[in-house]
């Protein structure tokens, strides 16, 4: 059995952290669970270089803030995986603020930042500046659920993060 | 400055001001004392934070230890009602785990009373003597463990998993996950004080159970009814874990929980799987049994009836035959009145054909044909007689003679059964020997009448002659009466005499020859002295009755 790391997608609502999920892993529960217990939980193993580690993505219904039940499914994280909407800035803000309150909840962990709905680029808002400097201290990549671009890669390097700690 | 304190400077100065500075060095230390009490529990969260927590602990363990013993023994009520919030849902909860336990085997026992199971439940405890709560338990015991996860309680992180193997696999990492989410979400949802948790929810036909320990989570799908002590088993293991990670730096959950958990599902799984199915197989052949049974039975009553109502009419139709009882066991028994004079019983089971048993009480019928028996036997009914009885009246038929009607007729009215005597039909004669008497008075007028001077004579004469005189020998046997003859042989006028002599012997010995031919012995035929003086052209013979 590969080792197993807990992923979180965080991010407004609307921003398609769901599809990202859906193109990512198979899907054993239905979306239905989103809207009902507030989360969705699948699976993915994830070969790197040198070893397999198993991702348990928990998909977190969309909020601009984390609430008590939220709090209580983050807890444990390995890592956290952010997630805009390219056509909306105030979803970077809503994504900056979450990640803001995790902290308080857990402890260093890795971060992603997917800016998402690359297919529909010519109606960013986020500007190619703010991804710039946020590359700087975060790793960002540009998705699309749509297409499947840069979502692979994404998920790898949040594995490959995850499994160099402890 | 006076002199005086000039000269109190020179001789007491150092002094004053080391007596100063350690004036200030002890005030500073008060101050530092005094500000102990408020910093201690900053310095020990900040020595629990950092490294030197491990010391932190060791130096605490034995003074909280000792401390904790005195307050127990100088003030224990303090520490039962510090404990007593604690105590009390502790002890509810395991009351509560065990009545709950309790009441599910009882209602079970309840809900299998009184169905088609629950009877047949009941069979097997009245047949093997085992009581029926045993019974029930034995048969509702039965489930397996199909999935068993250790999930680590925080991140829920799948630790272990364990499946049946022929199940089909699936994502028990998600499953973990959604586990721990859905407990997570009932626990807020609820909110319930003393922080209440999902302990347990039906799945299609499984059984969801759920243990929270403080570092992992135990969750079993279980198919089938299982007892409350799989309950406990669980939480069982779940403690043995977590006492095995206490204090245990770097504690191998994985390893350990398959360790611990293999032998858990091994423990469950073997020797109470479910039942398989039982086949229909046996079922149908039961059934074909039964009914081929049922039809035999349904047959068998069928043919007893009529073979009982075959004996019936058998017995009923013969005359002196009264049936009293008839019974079957194995054989048909019949108890059956039977006059003497009717027939036996030998003729009843040929005419049934098949054995039958009967017991015989006798009795004199007033049928007519025993009573026609009676008589025959009673009244020595001779050849040349019949009798028939009809409603009681005897009639006599053909020709008896008169020392049988002199003996016998007087006797027939007397017979049992016999109401009146018709004897019209019968001829009442002379008696044999009387017959035999007049046959042979007949025979002794008789002769074989021969032509002048011969010896030769007509054969159908000779042939008429030997019919009568066998009629006599017939009837002398019959009476067995000794008869004899004297043949005499006779000679015509003229002739000469020794022509007449030769004459007189030829012709006897041909009569005597011809009573021969009618079957009497040699010895009771005698030829006569010869006698010169009987002149006539016959032979003639006297018969004489002994």
């Amino acid at each position: 059995m590969s080792e197993a790391r807990k992923i979180c997608l965080l991010g407004d609502f609307a921003v398609g952290k769901s599809s990202l999920v859906a193109r990512f892993v198979r899907n054993t529960f239905s979306d239905k669970y989103l809207t009902t217990v507030g989360v969705k939980v699948d699976s993915k193993e994830v070969r790197l270089t040198d070893r397999a580690v198993k991702l348990v993505v928990w998909d977190l219904a969309g909020k601009a803030e984390l609430d008590s039940l939220n709090k209580t499914y983050i807890r444990g994280a390995h890592g956290l995986m952010l997630v805009v909407d390219g056509t909306r800035e105030a979803s970077l803000r809503a994504a900056l603020y979450l990640w803001m309150q995790s902290q308080k909840q857990l402890a260093q962990v890795p971060v992603v930042l997917m800016i998402n709905k690359l297919d529909m680029i010519d109606r960013w808002e986020v500007s190619s500046a703010d991804i710039a400097r946020l590359s700087e201290s975060v790793p960002t990549f540009r998705t699309s659920a749509l297409s499947g671009e840069g979502v692979e890669a994404a998920f790898t390097t949040l594995a490959q993060r995850v499994t160099e700690r402890p | 400055m006076t002199k005086y304190q000039q000269l109190r400077e020179l001789l007491l100065g150092d002094e004053r001001r080391a007596l100063q500075r350690q004036q200030a060095q002890i005030d500073a230390l008060s101050d530092a004392h005094a500000d102990l009490a408020q910093q201690l529990p900053a310095l020990i969260e900040a020595a629990e934070q950092g490294p030197a927590k491990p010391a932190l602990h060791q130096a605490l363990s034995p003074v909280v230890a000792a401390a904790l013993d005195d307050s127990v023994r100088r003030a224990p009520q303090r520490i039962v009602d510090a404990l007593f919030p604690i105590i009390g849902p502790a002890i509810r909860k395991a009351i509560a785990e065990a009545l709950r336990g309790f009441v599910l085997d009882i209602n079970r026992a309840m809900e299998m009373s009184f169905t088609p199971r629950g009877l047949r439940w009941r069979l097997e405890s009245w047949r093997s003597g085992v009581p029926f709560a045993q019974v029930v338990l034995k048969h509702t015991l039965s489930y397996r463990i199909d999935h068993l996860f250790l999930i680590e309680r925080e991140a829920g992180i799948l630790l272990y998993r364990y499946s049946a193997p022929e199940l089909p696999d699936l994502d028990a990492d998600a499953i973990a996950g959604m586990l721990t989410a859905i407990g997570d979400f009932v626990r807020d949802s609820v909110q319930a004080p003393g922080g209440g948790s999902l302990a347990s929810a039906t799945v299609g036909e499984h059984l969801l159970l759920v243990r929270e320990g403080p570092q992992a989570t135990l969750a079993a799908f279980v198919r089938g009814v299982p007892p409350a002590a799989l309950h406990e088993r669980l939480s069982q293991k779940l403690e043995d874990l977590h006492r095995g990670a206490a204090g245990v730096p770097g504690f191998d959950w994985p390893i350990e929980a398959a360790r611990a958990l293999d032998v858990t599902a091994a423990l469950v799984v073997r020797g109470e799987e479910q039942r398989a199915p039982m086949p229909k197989w046996p079922w149908i052949v039961l059934a074909l049994f039964l009914a081929i049974g049922f039809s035999w039975l349904i047959w068998q009553r069928i043919e007893q009836g009529r073979e009982r109502a075959q004996l019936q009419s058998i017995v009923a139709a013969e005359p002196g035959w009264r049936l009293i009882a008839l019974d079957r066991n194995g054989v048909w028994q019949l108890q059956l009145l039977r006059d003497p004079d009717a027939r036996s019983v030998a003729h009843l089971e040929k005419q049934f054909g098949g054995p039958v048993e009967v017991d015989e009480i006798a009795f004199l019928s007033l049928d007519d044909m025993p009573i026609a028996r009676r008589a025959e036997r009673t009244l020595a009914i001779p050849a040349t007689a019949s009798v028939r009885v009809e409603r009681g009246v005897l009639a006599l038929s053909g020709e008896v003679d008169s020392a049988w009607a002199e003996r016998y007729l007087p006797l027939a009215s007397a017979i049992a059964g016999v109401r009146d005597v018709d004897t019209r039909a019968l001829r009442i004669g002379p008696t044999a020997r009387e017959r035999l008497q007049a046959l042979a008075e007949e025979l002794n007028r008789r002769a074989l009448v021969f032509p002048r001077g011969s010896a030769d004579v007509d054969a159908d004469q000779r042939s008429a002659l030997v019919a009568e005189v066998r009629r006599l020998v017939e009837l002398a046997q019959s009476l067995d009466v000794r008869i004899a003859a004297t043949v005499t042989g006779h000679s015509d006028e003229g002739g000469s005499e020794r022509r007449n002599r030769l004459l007189r012997a030829e012709r006897a010995q041909i009569l005597h020859d011809s009573l021969r031919a009618a079957g009497v012995g040699a010895d009771q035929i005698v030829i006569a002295v010869d006698n010169p003086q009987a002149l006539a052209p016959k032979a003639t013979m006297h018969w004489e009755i002994r």
